[in-house]
């Protein structure tokens, strides 16, 4: 893939002395997940067939809670208090809102709605087979309806059932087939990093399949519905989030070694929200790894670090932010000679508290990277168009 | 002298644990009153620039030990919108790191309105009240674009006013001098 | 298999001073060699159950994994690798010249569930380590084994075994069915503080539950590159539960969990702690502070008059069972 660098010397976006504006695509945004529901009549579960409305509606959507108990983030949805929409709404309800404070306020050309609400279904967790499918289903048309139909900037990622890969495969065929003139408006497949199983696992091939049939990524998002530490639930938030930086250990483990990105080369991953300064530290690992241990998997076909960097995208937020900031122009540094760098993409992961605006990106980074990471990688890789005159100001 | 000090509101608009934002001479300005002090801070986080008037007064809490808190309601700490770092609004401070990551406070004095006429007549204070009211109920944000001249003032002389000193907090050297030829 | 042999030759002279190996094993060759340090009754449990060993090391170290042990180093006679101390001795201490190394006993005790055979076996490792190793050559330290299933029990062998000046360091599996950091096992850092004993964070522990936040892995080398997770999850959560201002004097060896990733770590930690510090107010400094404090191996620490000064003002130890 090569991302096409806008012309820093033309300044393509307006007359001589304006500022440059490089085009941002938004990777992680967050439609609210459950008062919705309540909208009676508009909201997600009028979207379902009786049957599992009745269920919805008696032992709730949510059943399966998060791992580990209880352990409420300082504010109600992690929200920045911002957010509140004007009509008193929780933050995320309102799509016109949303673009206001988002899209317009930052210029960005588009942004991809990331649905949390969908995991603790299409997770399995104390749901029923059924209502996993039809709830998700119901979220990708309620999201069809409410978000992508009211601005042209937003996209959708796919909620499904993925540990029912058989219908999680009917439903990506749904949204990329069957929702007329929102087809393309559907870029991506949404997994948990904390499946039942590890998501290399032949298990969910079928997905995969389905992906390099569509050419969509597979995209993987922080969640804990089943567990966050290998060793028991932490007790603090501070601690929850933290660890959230190591959940892609085991996730890009399972993707090299099981030979899953053998069966599926073109298969591209994004992680978001799941960091990136991790990456080339554990490239070296499993390289490392695969010199003692390579015998157990001789099929593999090639260094575990080039999967890592053939296959998998990295989202910005939330940025690193060392005291010394020369150990992160260090980092990146190290990140873009590795071959990685060239797949970071920015995200905001609004409306929640821990937002990064496209300013938040380092002071020493390149025009030429921050134009890739703003918007540039993310065009190329889901067909989103930068829209002229808009975008950050260099 | 004329252009630094503003008058931004009836004192009485600003009720204790209250807080609003004043555009004043081009910069948004978020003012506390905090147990019938005012204070005024930068309206923009030093982290990320986040609208600080949006953030919420939270009890001060302190620990030496796992389990053993000191909850002080009565020193709230001004927690950010966004990534909710904590400030003392009466300095600027930020709690984790007070000398080197700060907002930028300002003085917000409460004078009597006969006193703030007689300023404004003299042109030694900005902005006044009424026009400060109307643009605010015009943009419906709680701010108001400034400075106004005095011509259209009716200073209630029955009334306190806030006031917004836009002058560093004790003017030294170069930087007193840059803004007095300013 | 692409392990280069080692040749037991003297280590090259890029450096002449003291070498300390902070990461030697000791493999317990089977249950049998434990007896002599057992009560009769355990004895006989493992006897009448035919009983051979704990599943956690074949979990953590399959065992004919070149991870496990290298081949040269695997006897040709077919015992345990570095079941006795003749083996390190050659394969290590000898060709090396290592000055001191410290024996980590991985046998698995917590895989172990009855609470007094587990914390009978733990106490049988640890005299086994003392009588065959520590007093067998004078380079040696050990890291104690805990029944780390039970925080009592854990103090309780802490207080007898732990005054031996052999004994420099407490295994701690990294992973557990309750993270380290947990309000219930304060009492056990500061026996370890106590004993001027380093909590050293190892490789391995129960085989309750998944060893990864994603399901079972279905490859060996995919759950060991994976493992960072469970080091960074322990280190978050002694940080996060405030103990290190509980026990101000611990100190924590991280053992074969790397050390790369920690930077990065201690800035997200950092970052979070400005806006969610009130939920975890003890933290008075950015937790990397912490970790700083905190060295990727153990310092090195067994300088032997000094420690046998240190634990001269306790000589409580005394083998349980002979």
């Amino acid at each position: 893939m090569t991302i096409a660098f806008p012309d820093l010397d033309t300044r393509p976006n307006g007359q001589a002395g304006e500022p440059v504006k490089l085009g941002v695509i938004d990777c992680d945004v967050h439609p609210l997940k459950l008062r919705e529901h309540h909208q009676r009549g508009a909201g997600v579960l009028s979207y379902l067939p009786e049957r599992w409305r009745r269920h919805a509606l008696e032992v709730g959507v949510a059943r399966g809670g998060f791992a580990g108990g209880d352990r409420p983030r300082p504010r109600e949805f992690g929200q920045r208090w911002d957010t509140e929409t004007p009509s008193g709404g929780p933050p995320g309800s309102d799509p016109a809102f949303a673009a206001e404070q988002l899209l317009d306020r930052y210029e960005i050309s588009g942004a991809l709605l990331n649905d949390l609400g969908a995991f603790s279904s299409a997770g399995m967790k104390g749901q029923p087979a059924g209502f996993a499918a039809a709830y998700c289903r119901a979220l990708n048309e309620h999201r069809r309806d409410n978000w992508l139909a009211q601005d042209p900037r937003w996209y959708a990622s796919i909620n499904l059932p993925y540990e029912l890969p058989e219908l999680a495969v009917r439903e990506i065929e749904h949204c990329v087939e069957q929702m007329g003139e929102y087809n393309g408006r559907f870029k991506q497949v949404m997994l948990a990093p904390d499946n039942l199983r590890p998501p290399g696992h032949p298990t969910y091939w079928p997905i995969y399949e389905a992906c390099e049939h569509y050419d969509i990524p597979v995209t993987f998002h922080v969640m804990t519905a089943n567990r966050i530490t290998p060793s028991g639930g932490p007790n603090y938030y501070f601690e929850e989030h933290t660890d959230y930086a190591a959940f892609n250990f085991p996730l890009v483990a399972s993707y090299v070694f099981e030979g899953t990105l053998d069966r599926f080369p073109n298969l591209k991953i994004v992680l978001v929200e799941l960091g990136w300064s991790w990456a080339l530290p554990l490239a070296w690992r499993l390289d490392a790894a695969h010199r003692v241990l390579g015998a157990e998997v001789p099929e593999l076909r090639k260094r575990p670090s080039q999967y890592l960097r053939d296959n998998f995208y990295f989202t910005t937020q939330p940025m690193e932010e060392p005291e010394d900031g020369r150990h992160l122009d260090e980092v990146f540094d190290a990140f873009y000679e590795s071959g990685m760098g060239e797949k970071l993409m920015y995200s905001s992961d609004y409306p929640h508290w821990d937002f990064d605006e496209p300013g938040a990106l380092p002071r020493n980074l390149s025009p030429e990277r921050r134009a890739a990471v703003l918007g540039g990688v993310a065009s190329a890789l889901y067909g989103i168009p930068l829209l002229p005159g808009q975008g950050y100001r260099l | 002298m004329s252009g630094r000090r503003f008058v931004v509101g009836r004192a009485s608009d600003l009720g204790v644990g209250e807080k609003m934002a004043v555009e004043v001479n081009g910069r948004s300005i978020a003012l506390f009153n905090v147990d019938g002090r005012y204070y005024g801070l930068l309206n923009s986080c030093p982290h990320r620039g986040a609208d600080l008037c949006q953030g919420r007064f939270l009890p001060l809490v302190t620990s030496t030990m796992p389990g053993k808190y000191t909850y002080d309601a009565e020193r709230p700490l001004l927690a950010c919108p966004w990534h909710g770092w904590e400030f003392d609004v009466t300095t600027g401070q930020s709690y984790f790191d007070p000398a080197g990551t700060r907002g930028r406070p300002y003085k917000v004095e409460v004078e009597k309105g006969a006193l703030v006429a007689e300023e404004l007549r003299r042109g030694s204070l900005d902005l006044t009240p009424e026009q400060y009211a109307r643009a605010t109920a015009a943009s419906g944000q709680g701010r108001v674009p400034g400075p106004y001249t005095a011509e259209t003032v009716a200073v209630s002389v029955e009334d306190d006013y806030l006031v917004v000193d836009l002058r560093p907090p004790r003017p030294t050297g170069k930087r007193a001098e840059r803004q007095n030829t300013a | 298999m692409t392990t280069a042999p080692l040749a037991p030759t003297a280590r090259p002279p890029a450096w002449t001073g003291p070498v300390i190996d902070v990461d030697v094993h000791a493999n317990v060759p089977s249950a049998e060699t434990l007896f002599p340090y057992l009560a009769r009754q355990w004895v006989d449990w493992c006897t009448e159950r035919n009983w051979k060993a704990p599943q956690g090391p074949t979990v953590h170290y399959p065992p004919n994994s070149p991870r496990a042990c290298r081949p040269e180093w695997r006897p040709a006679d077919g015992r345990v690798p570095s079941s006795d101390v003749d083996l390190l001795r050659r394969h290590v201490l000898d060709p090396w010249d290592v000055d001191h190394a410290i024996v980590n006993c991985y046998y698995g005790v917590d895989s172990i569930r009855q609470p007094d055979w587990h914390n009978a076996m733990a106490s049988a490792v640890n005299d086994w380590l003392v009588e065959h190793w520590l007093e067998k050559d004078s380079r040696l330290r050990a890291s104690l084994v805990l029944p780390a299933r039970d925080p009592q029990s854990m103090v309780d062998e802490i207080r007898r075994v732990g005054s031996h000046p052999g004994f420099v360091q407490v295994l701690l599996p990294v992973r557990t069915d309750a993270l380290w950091g947990r309000r219930m096992f304060f009492p056990v850092f500061a026996a370890m503080a106590e004993h001027d004993l380093v909590a050293g964070l190892h490789y391995g522990g129960t085989n309750d539950g998944v060893p990864s936040t994603t399901g079972y892995p279905s490859y060996f080398i995919e759950e060991y590159a994976a493992e960072w997770q469970a080091f960074g999850s322990q280190i978050t959560s002694m940080v996060a539960e405030g103990l290190f201002q509980a026990v101000p004097d611990l100190r924590v060896a991280v053992l074969e969990g790397g050390f790369l990733w920690l930077p990065a770590w201690g800035w997200r930690m950092n970052k979070d702690w400005k806006g969610l510090r009130r939920e975890v107010p003890w933290l008075n400094e950015p937790p990397s502070t912490s970790c700083a404090g905190t060295s990727a191996s153990p310092p090195p620490r067994p300088r032997p008059a000094r420690r046998a000064r240190s634990k001269g003002r306790s000589a409580g130890y005394a083998p349980r069972t002979r």
